[in-house]
């Protein structure tokens, strides 16, 4: 493994009974880098998501964080060596204030006191202090994207995996969401999981598409975008 | 935070001071306040932490056995006391680490606490012979055991805790009980055990090991259950499998229902409403005690689903917020007929 890959996936294979979900998916992922992982739907990369963060562990193969190998390690273990995670449907803590929620995040590795200053920093980066002590399920679905973003962002990740982060949103919101994964991506390599094509070219520099549980090419967005392979099963022919 | 809980404290003690001249029968008032630290410990491991254990009477009844063998034992009561504490809250902490790192879900935590509150209780009433016996204490089967030594003042030796100063010994150690979960929910611990209730898998997201956290809390939950058994011991004089019976799981969930498990104020509530009612209710035959009990359990649940504390809670806050809006009407309609 290189030493400037800050994750590494090698034969990766996850089978579920007789169905094979992912296949000897071989991944890496420099320091600093912005990747954006597409698909059509069961092609394997929300698999291949769950295999990153320690929520399924694969039947084969290895993941290396940093040079360590991770494989099978628990959620917590992974989140505790610096991969921040932000899940499809917004995974919060609904009866908690967003900036509990930021908060607790940032407690994890600080102390009190810095978790709180933690707290102020990122409620003030994603503009959310006037929704700082709102219950998070009161809050529209925008807001909660931008409260798990900011849950992510306390725990100065190195690595960020977001999985779906434009799904539901606004243009509006969109925009902002755009810009947020670029200021992550000043301090952290990021994974993106999307749909949104529009989305994909507007933050990624290079894509990783999947197709039927193993990675059909990896090359720039624009690169990706005119092949024919990746038109013929996922984009259409008029993308 | 800190005049909250100054005030918390003397609204506590002061109740604490006054109750026994409200109520002249401290006998019964002492178990009340017994019942109250039972159900506190259950309201923090189910309100706070989201654990529904259906065995809290077995830390409870560990927590008086440990105590009266340990007092047969070592004939040094404050020793067994202590011991009472750590028996239930390792007991916890071993059946908690299985149930936890074990993965089991809701669900099945309750059916597993349950049956192991039921397997003590099958095995303590089944302990009548001679062979079993710890030390020089005999197990007693469904006697229980009887006769030993009770809590002594800890200058004077020759004087026992009873009747009053049992109230207010059992009194404050339920003050400092509250007192100390209410500091415990402020401080990190608690603020990540009540994130963990909301959602464990953002909880384990972000680094903490869930697993480890609610297994403390579950053993905490256990050790207070264990000292309310204890105090239970040295109130009755005998422990006997009752204490583990199925009725007193049940009872103590109820306790909890009702007062509120959202707050800690709310199971101590339910537990002397509750517990007082049945008191009330064993001093007559025209009525079946479980019958009441159950059909309190069933309107509360339709009419009042938060519990009699959070509830309160939420009118009072209602009204006040109703009342700054008033005001805040006022004040604009004052400046506004300022500026005509």
């Amino acid at each position: 493994m290189r030493a400037d890959a800050i994750l590494e996936t090698r034969g990766v294979t996850v089978r579920f009974g007789g169905v094979t979900a992912l296949e000897n998916v071989d991944f890496r992922l420099d320091n600093g880098e912005l990747r954006c992982l597409i698909g059509p739907n069961g092609a394997g990369k929300s698999t291949f998501f769950k295999c990153l963060t320690g929520l399924l562990v694969p039947s084969e193969g290895s993941i290396y964080l940093q040079g360590e190998d991770f494989t099978g390690a628990h959620p917590h273990a992974i989140a505790r060596r610096g991969v921040g995670i932000k899940t499809q449907v917004p995974s919060v803590m609904n009866t908690l204030s967003a900036s509990e929620n930021i908060w607790l995040s940032a407690r994890q590795a600080q102390t009190s006191r810095e978790a709180n200053r933690t707290t102020e920093e990122v409620l003030q980066r994603l503009e959310l202090q006037d929704i700082a002590t709102d219950e998070v399920a009161t809050l529209a679905h925008g807001k909660r994207q931008l409260v798990e973003l900011g849950i992510v962002m306390a725990g100065r990740p190195s690595l960020v995996l977001l999985d779906e982060p434009a799904a539901g949103l606004t243009g509006e919101e969109v925009e902002r969401m755009v810009s947020v994964i670029h200021e992550l991506n000043r301090d952290a390599a990021l994974v993106i999981v999307e749909h949104d094509m529009h989305f994909v070219r507007s933050i990624a520099q290079a894509v990783t598409v999947f197709h039927q549980g193993r990675v059909l090419t990896e090359a720039p967005v624009e690169a990706v975008m005119a092949d024919p392979s990746v038109r013929d099963v996922y984009l259409g022919k008029r993308a | 935070m800190l005049r909250e809980a100054s005030l918390s404290a003397i609204i506590g003690l002061i109740l604490m001071l006054v109750a026994p001249f409200v109520f002249d029968d401290i006998y019964t008032l002492t178990v009340l306040v017994i019942y109250g630290l039972l159900a506190l410990s259950l309201g923090f491991i189910w309100g706070f932490g989201g654990i529904l254990c259906f065995g809290q009477a077995a830390f409870f009844g560990l927590g008086a056995y440990a105590f009266a063998i340990a007092s047969i034992n070592f004939a040094e009561p404050w020793a067994a006391a202590l011991i009472a504490l750590i028996v239930p809250a390792l007991f916890a902490a071993a059946l908690g680490a299985m149930l936890f790192y074990g993965r089991l879900s809701d669900v099945y935590l309750a059916v597993v606490t349950l049956v192991a509150t039921l397997i003590l209780f099958k095995f303590m009433n089944s302990t009548a012979g001679s062979a079993y016996k710890i030390g020089n204490a005999r197990l007693g089967g469904y006697n229980g055991i009887p006769g030993f030594d009770t809590l002594t003042l800890p200058w004077d030796r020759s004087e026992y805790l009873i009747d009053e100063s049992l109230y207010y010994f059992c009194a404050l150690i339920l003050l400092a009980a509250f007192l100390g979960l209410r500091w415990l929910l402020t401080a990190p611990f608690g603020r990540i055990l009540v994130g963990i209730r909301e959602n464990e898998l953002r909880a384990e997201l972000v680094g903490y090991d869930v697993r480890l956290i609610k297994t403390l809390a579950f053993a905490i939950g256990g050790m207070l259950a264990g000292m309310a058994g204890m105090l239970f011991a040295n109130w009755a004089e005998i422990v006997t499998p009752n204490l583990f019976s199925l009725s007193q799981s049940a009872e103590v969930i109820i306790w909890v229902i009702v007062g509120g498990a959202g707050s800690l104020l709310g199971p101590i509530v339910g537990a002397f409403a509750l517990g007082a009612l049945k008191f009330f209710l064993g001093q007559q035959t025209l009525v079946d005690n479980l019958f009441v009990l159950g059909s309190l359990l069933v309107l509360a649940v339709l009419f009042l689903p938060r519990g009699i504390v959070p509830t309160i809670a939420l009118l009072f806050k209602g009204r006040r917020k109703g009342i700054r809006k008033k005001g805040a009407r006022r004040t604009s309609r004052r400046r506004v007929r300022h500026a005509r």
